[in-house]
């Protein structure tokens, strides 16, 4: 009896130290984001502040590589280019800005990793700032989902009194992956950091690469491309209009929006969405022969509208190219209608960007997800243009 | 090789149990060997030196015990270690010459080889030489084996950022049959060793090093004043508890890597941040550099004075041999004014406090001396971290220009959470807040295991994030 209750005693103990030191844990990460990995959704920038790091960006960086390396041919060192010399700044919290950032600013951009665009040196806040001779905080962050953004306007962006809050929109990964802070940020790194120990371990063994995918050779109207894309995006073309309109999904992501809107306009700022064109969006309706496009639906999983108004995935039912192709601009067109009910100015550089690939240009990262500095500069243009027009007290 | 890497403790682990494996007579050449082994992980050149080093010394000792010649040799020897100080602390200054003329002479670059590094710990390194040859002029030590010799010079737990050892002491210990530590001994070694790497890992590197934003932002010649004040304050606390937390963590886990393989170290730290006054303070904080210093620079700088002068102008010759002695620990950390406005602020504060003869009886005014102490001793901090004066003038403005966005939301959670550690650590071990009986025997088991959680945590952590561990900030001195 004695040694069990000594037995229980010691469990005890060991039960409380585990949790005293998680709390411990807790309360470090939380006072220290940069030791967070990057993607987390915490109201927190992750990287260093005021630090400036100079790096080149080559073809094998690309995130298709990070993500599913077996789907993408490796990239002999001889074809290994180098697609960009990047100058990351980060101010006083660690968002890439030049510092000090200004007590007042003209515009906040709140996005994820793509206005971010850690590959490139000039991203289109840079350009716009620079254009327009405006002092612009850039609270964009990875993994920001939209109630993080929320979060981080309040925290950082307000007390600066910004005339304008611009959001990025990507209503793939916004609306499906519209994910609220967590309540503990130490039980949200444990995936990650797990992830981060298996891929270190992984890096030393090759990996099987027989099975890949891409770069997909397509045929665009006078000219062909390699396309390497699409990990993130394609499932969510299997939705149409009128199932994301009617899911809960889009109606907490249109709440948390409207929340945004509602804190930005408390302070008298003005909001604008800028929708973000996907290589899905540009490049599929340019197929000329849609069926070179099939192998990329291998590994897709369509999703479906459930009778409790969810968004679920569905791997029974099929997903085509021309389903993707159909519903190409099925969430655009849904933020755009949200925007234009909402009186907020609407950014699309779609067209902008088809219209580059026409010309034969790519205004996106070859082994990347994310736009290039061309894609950037096509951004910062639409931006200046809609902006110009807008009237904003 | 970084006392609070995983390559270190597994060294230990090795090092003790061969150590104590060994047939007696082997154990201080493998001891010496195995510091040797331990310096040469950081460089090769530097373990070359340290031999080097090692063996002048060594000489040098040997000839101050003979009959003639000991004062010019005890003076070789004092010129001698000051000039390798001088000379590697200054390598930036002296290359850059050396490069300039290389350059005038038409080469592009200095030839292989040049590039020095300043060697690890080499200001402990040169003070510990000088104390052994000092001690020998005084016929207060014999001089020792050179294994001995060698040992006391390199000991790997001391040779990064001390503590400094008495050569007497030290060698003494060499010199009786070493005792394997027993159950207990172990068990408060690795206790020491556990807060050791607490310090460092979660206090210092976790969340005390957020306190080197506000240098960069000092640092930075244009815009200075936009940033905002709570960031400089922020930077103001968080600095005195990383020095703090970095450098007794270093002690820590050095002495209980010592005590492992059965040597005493001194304290180097009690409490200093719980000190009243700033002589206390200077009792409390670096106190085997504080020691040194008395005793082979005050005492013997002031007794000369006092006797030549007949003790006419004792106050002002006590004036005078404090600010120098500070003035000296400064210059110890480096070559740079910074450094020697640091020494002299605390000069000038000692000597305040040494016309101060009110004694504070009352709680609450000894908590309010203890509360000034600390932000006298934090605004040397400022001076001791940054680059320049310059730099330090904008840190000082930046804390006072409270226009602008505050963020204080955003700076001052990581200065609460560290100054909670830092105070609940120093308020247990220094014994003023005492653990109530019922809850002793959960407390150690409890805490140790939130300890291990939390380290183990932030290795991974690390690990994943990838990069170089944080050195210590005195391993550079």
């Amino acid at each position: 009896m004695a040694r069990l209750s000594r037995l229980l005693l010691a469990f005890l103990y060991l039960i409380s130290g585990i949790l005293l030191g998680l709390l411990l844990l807790e309360g470090i990460l939380r006072c220290n984001a940069t030791l967070l990995q990057r993607g987390l959704a915490w109201p927190a920038p992750v990287d260093p502040p005021l630090t400036v790091s100079n790096y080149d960006v080559r073809y094998s960086d690309a995130d298709a590589f990070y993500w599913r390396p077996d789907l993408i041919h490796p990239v002999p060192e001889p074809d290994n280019r180098l697609e960009a010399r990047v100058t990351y700044e980060t101010d006083e919290y660690g968002f890439r800005n030049p510092a000090p950032i200004s007590p007042r600013v003209d515009a906040v951009v709140l996005g994820r990793s793509i206005s971010l665009a850690g590959h490139i040196s000039e991203p289109w806040p840079d350009l716009l700032a620079r254009r327009f001779n405006w002092r612009v905080f850039n609270l964009s962050q990875p993994g920001s989902g939209v109630k993080v953004k929320d979060l981080l306007l309040e925290r950082f962006g307000l007390s600066r009194q910004p005339r304008w809050v611009i959001v990025e929109v990507v209503p793939s990964i916004d609306i499906l992956g519209n994910h609220t802070a967590p309540k503990f940020i130490s039980q949200q790194m444990f995936v990650p950091v797990v992830q981060g120990l298996l891929r270190r371990q992984m890096e030393e063994k090759p990996i099987a690469t027989d099975q890949a995918i891409y770069p997909l050779r397509v045929d665009l109207p006078e000219r062909e491309v390699d396309l390497t894309c699409c990990l993130h995006y394609l499932d969510f073309f299997s939705l149409d209009t009128q199932s994301l309109s009617q899911s809960q999904d889009w109606a907490n992501y249109s709440q948390e929006l409207l929340n945004i809107i509602d804190t930005a306009r408390a302070s008298d700022a003005c909001v604008a969405l800028l929708y973000v064109p996907t290589k899905p969006d540009v490049y599929f309706p340019l197929a000329q022969h849609p069926e070179q496009l099939n192998p990329s639906l291998r590994e897709a999983i369509p999703y479906r509208l459930n009778s409790d108004g969810r968004i679920e995935p569905s791997p029974g039912e099929d997903i085509s190219v021309d389903l993707v192709r159909q519903n190409a601009l099925a969430g655009h067109d849904l933020v755009e209608s949200f925007a234009r009910e909402h009186d907020l100015v609407w950014i699309d550089p779609n067209d902008a960007m088809t219209q580059s690939v026409l010309e034969g240009q790519d205004p996106f990262m070859v082994y990347d997800s994310h736009w290039n500095q061309l894609g950037h500069s096509i951004v910062a243009e639409a931006v200046i243009q809609a902006l110009s027009k807008a009237t904003c007290p | 090789m970084l006392l609070h890497t995983g390559a270190y403790l597994l060294f230990l682990m090795v090092v003790v149990l061969a150590y104590w494996l060994i047939p007696t007579g082997y154990r201080k050449p493998f001891l010496l060997i195995a510091s040797y082994g331990f310096y040469a992980t950081f460089d090769l050149g530097f373990f070359a030196l340290l031999v080097a080093w090692t063996l002048a010394n060594y000489l040098l000792g040997r000839a101050i015990s003979g009959e003639f010649h000991a004062r010019p040799f005890a003076w070789l020897s004092v010129v001698l270690n000051l000039g390798v100080l001088a000379l590697f602390k200054r390598a930036d200054f002296f290359i850059d010459s050396l490069r300039h003329g290389f350059e005038a002479l038409g080469f592009s670059s200095l030839p292989a080889g040049l590039e020095l590094l300043v060697p690890v710990g080499i200001s402990f390194i040169s003070f510990q030489a000088i104390a052994y040859t000092t001690e020998i002029y005084k016929k207060k030590l014999e001089p020792a084996a050179l294994v001995d010799f060698g040992i006391y010079m390199a000991f790997f737990p001391k040779l990064v950022a001390g503590p400094l050892v008495r050569p007497d002491n030290f060698l003494s210990q060499l010199k009786q049959p070493a005792t394997r530590p027993d159950g207990n001994v172990i068990r408060a070694a690795l206790g020491l060793l556990l807060l050791g790497l607490f310090k460092k890992i979660v206090i210092a590197d976790s969340l005390a090093s957020l306190s080197e934003v506000a240098f960069r932002a000092a640092a930075r010649d244009t815009g200075a004043a936009l940033f905002p004040s709570a960031l400089f304050w922020s930077g103001f606390y968080l600095y005195s508890f990383l020095i703090y937390a970095d450098f007794s963590g270093y002690t820590d886990m050095a002495r209980s890597s010592a005590i492992l393989l059965g040597f005493n170290l001194p304290e180097n730290f009690r409490q200093p941040y719980l000190s009243e006054n700033i002589t206390s303070f200077w009792n409390r904080w670096h106190m085997s550099l504080t020691q040194w210093f008395r005793e082979y620079l005050f005492f013997p700088l002031s007794r000369g004075l006092l006797v030549r002068t007949g003790r006419r102008y004792a106050r002002l010759i006590q004036v005078g041999v404090t600010l120098t002695t500070m003035t000296l620990i400064g210059v110890w950390h480096g070559i740079a004014w910074t450094f020697v406005a640091w020494g002299v602020w605390h000069g000038l504060l000692l000597v305040i406090n040494q016309q101060q003869s009110r004694k504070l009886e009352k709680r609450w005014q000894k908590l309010g001396m203890g509360i000034i102490t600390f932000h006298l001793v934090g605004i040397g901090w400022v001076l001791f971290g940054s680059s320049s004066f310059e730099a330090a003038g904008r840190f000082f403005r930046g804390m006072l220009n409270f226009s602008g966005p505050a963020g204080w939301e955003i700076f001052v959670p990581p200065v609460l959470l560290s100054a909670i550690l830092v105070f609940s650590i120093d308020l247990v071990q220094g014994g003023f807040v005492r653990i109530p009986a019922r809850f002793q025997p959960a407390a150690k088991p409890v805490l140790v295991v939130a300890s291990v959680v939390v380290l183990i945590c932030l290795t991974v952590i690390y690990q994943v994030k990838g990069g170089d561990a944080r050195p210590f900030i005195y391993g550079q001195f």
